[in-house]
């Protein structure tokens, strides 16, 4: 086969490199009113050179990368100076994903992500064809896609009406939070006094001619609206057009409206589920889902752009009946799911952990308290009185979330505080386990299992089970695994 | 213990307490060194610099003593024909069982400080992204003789690839 090269439009995707030091400096202009002093001429100078680089580094790849498709093996060629050549026989491909950026729709072009796993001791090794056209991609995917069958009905497509628990994510407000942290950064490094700017004083002094009580709950609003809405958008920007197959040994996922993400996944690569319920959308009996899989990373992944994310914020009946799908097993898998909670040692380590913490916090504002002045005295037990019963509540959610069990070909862990994590695992899966104990738990006779797997984290916890019950569990999951450790000769 | 699980079978060499000892020296020994410096150098912050210099040096002196021997005590390990089972750690204790089958490399691996004492460590590796078993502190002949046994007996029983 002859070796192909990447779209020569890609240049095009080079220049928006050079954006970001366009818009810093057009943004200075504006906000200075066109006087620029020394240090702003420096830093932004430093920006655009920086980008400049950047850019060039990535034109100059761009030119030199070469790729072909031979019988039972992917190669890649890149690099001016430093030339590398990398290959992936294609056997050993775990999935093929698609993806597009808004630029890269607009120029018709696609990446594809050609992904060989994660292997033992080194990182991912993520095959990227940035930059291929349209058709090809798509051939591409078809031909290093072994499952080619014909699809069969989809399993689930996106229901506007899950829609509503997209805002009971907090990464909403956390970006809003980034955003806003960034913009006073840049005017810092900038050296533009906040107070200067015209429109925040604007608001600053609006804030400062209202009352107390609208001054706090105004802003607190402001923010959860804009976190309410950033949290819209990006569920329907990743979510758009979501539509999971599964045709024979294959599972399939489409999304996205920008930017395209497409994930192919083996089933045998499959190890396991993993159902995670945060608090607001606990409340609303809503629920995450993310495969266990080998080569697609872990579910605290960044949310947005997670690979292994099956489904998008759902009710947990819908979460339920997908997993039982995706894993080949009866509609009802999940609805008799009966899990042994743990001992009461586990609910005092708990406490112990929260009230501590609180303890850590106080002390020094007590000790400082005592010394200098009351007023850090009275800081003190208000935020006591606010942080005791937190801390005792979260101990409590945390001791109730606590379980495991076995279920079929499946074993059950669940744990987690504010966000509660059900992780289904293949028995078959499990390479081996550890057994941990702090010297408090070896005293309170319970310990923490951790069930080895090729995928996800790479083992999972059941927490603080008293040992008897643990060992019952583990040999009754992987017969004949633990022998050396019960004495079985 | 852990009631009703057997200690894997053999321990470690002696000489992993002294290594131990050298190891835990080189990491309490800056902190303690920088802080009396300090006190020294800085006169009028001497009584809070000292407080936190007793404090540091207690704690140093009290891992530099205890942990080495805790550690001897508890470090075990043991190679059947179907399985990898070790015992590590003093106050966190970490017992790890790995089934022939699911071995995918076995390699001896040893520090500076680690082969002066003639010692090596043994790290099994599975497909599991958890990290692989090590067992650090043997004869560096022992270790490399382990290696080789477990590398036949891993491959002569047939794995599962993953």
């Amino acid at each position: 086969m002859t070796w192909e090269r990447l779209e020569p439009r890609m240049v095009a995707v080079s220049l928006t490199w050079l954006l970001p030091p366009l818009g810093s400096t057009l943004l200075t202009l504006l906000l200075t009113g066109g006087d620029l002093n020394l240090a702003a001429v420096i830093t932004l100078g430093a920006i655009v050179l920086t980008f400049v680089v950047i850019a060039a580094v990535f034109a100059v790849r761009l030119a030199t990368t070469r790729f072909r498709l031979d019988g039972d093996r992917v190669e890649l060629r890149s690099g001016l100076l430093l030339r590398r050549h990398r290959t992936v026989p294609r056997d050993r491909i775990r999935s093929v994903d698609v993806t597009a950026t808004p630029i890269h729709q607009l120029l018709g072009l696609r990446v594809v992500r050609i992904n060989p796993g994660v292997q033992a001791g080194a990182g991912r090794r993520e095959v990227v064809l940035d930059g291929v056209g349209v058709a090809r991609a798509e051939s591409l995917r078809r031909l290093l896609d072994p499952g080619d069958a014909a699809p069969d009905t989809a399993l689930a497509v996106l229901t506007w009406r899950w829609l509503r628990y997209a805002p009971l994510s907090v990464w909403g407000v956390a970006g809003v939070g980034v955003v806003v942290g960034g913009f006073f950064r840049l005017l810092d490094s900038l050296r533009i006094n906040p107070a200067d700017v015209g429109f925040l004083r604007d608001i600053w002094s609006g804030l400062t001619g209202m009352p107390l009580w609208a001054a706090i709950v105004l802003p607190v609003l402001i923010v959860l609206g804009l976190g309410a809405l950033t949290s819209l958008s990006t569920f329907v920007e990743g979510w758009w057009g979501y539509r999971l197959e599964v045709t024979g040994d294959a599972i399939d996922v489409r999304r996205g409206l920008f930017s395209t993400r497409s994930v192919w996944l083996d089933r045998a690569r499959l190890r396991g589920v993993q159902i995670s319920e945060p608090h607001p959308l606990r409340w609303a009996r809503g629920a995450r889902l993310n495969a266990i899989a080998i080569g697609l990373g872990t579910s605290e992944d960044r949310s947005t752009s997670n690979r292994s994310a099956l489904l998008p914020p759902a009710p947990r009946s819908e979460a339920f009946r997908v997993t039982a799908g995706i894993l080949q097993e009866e509609p009802d898998l999940l609805y008799g799911l009966k899990l042994t909670g743990a001992p009461r040692a586990a609910l005092r380590r708990r406490l112990s952990w929260g009230l501590g913490g609180v303890l850590l916090l106080e002390a020094p504002l007590v000790l400082l308290g005592a010394l200098l002045t009351d007023v850090l005295l009275h800081i003190a037990w208000i935020s006591a009185a606010v942080l005791v019963p937190l801390a005792i509540a979260g101990a409590v959610d945390a001791y109730r979330n606590l379980g495991s069990g076995l279920h079929g070909n499946y074993l059950v862990t669940r744990y987690g505080t504010y966000n509660r994590r059900t992780v289904l695992l293949d028995r078959a899966g499990i390479l081996g386990w550890s057994i941990d104990q702090s010297v408090f738990q070896r005293r309170a006779g319970i310990a923490t299992f951790v069930a080895m797997v090729g995928a996800g984290r790479g083992g999972y916890k059941i927490r603080d089970v008293a040992v008897a019950d643990g060992l019952a569990l583990a040999s009754a999951a992987t017969p004949g695994m633990l022998d050396e450790l019960l004495g079985v000769p | 213990m852990l009631a009703g699980v057997k200690a894997p079978r053999n321990r470690l060499d002696r000489r992993a307490v002294r290594w131990w000892i050298v190891q835990a020296l080189v990491v309490a020994t800056p902190p303690v060194a920088v802080l009396a410096l300090l006190t020294a150098l800085i006169a009028p912050a001497r009584t809070w610099l000292g407080l936190s210099l007793a404090i540091t040096g207690a704690l140093a002196v009290a891992y530099v003593v205890v942990m080495p021997w805790w550690r001897y005590r508890v470090h075990r390990w043991e190679v059947t024909d179907d399985a990898v089972y070790a015992l590590s750690g003093w106050w966190w204790q970490r017992r790890r069982i790995t089934p022939m089958a699911r071995i995918q490399t076995v390699d001896t691996a040893s520090g500076p400080i680690q082969r002066l004492f003639g010692l090596a460590g043994l790290v099994v590796t599975t497909a599991s992204a958890a990290g692989p078993v090590h067992i650090q502190g043997l004869d560096r002949s022992l270790a490399a003789e382990l290696a080789q046994t477990l590398a036949t007996r891993a491959q002569a029983i047939p794995g599962d690839g993953q």
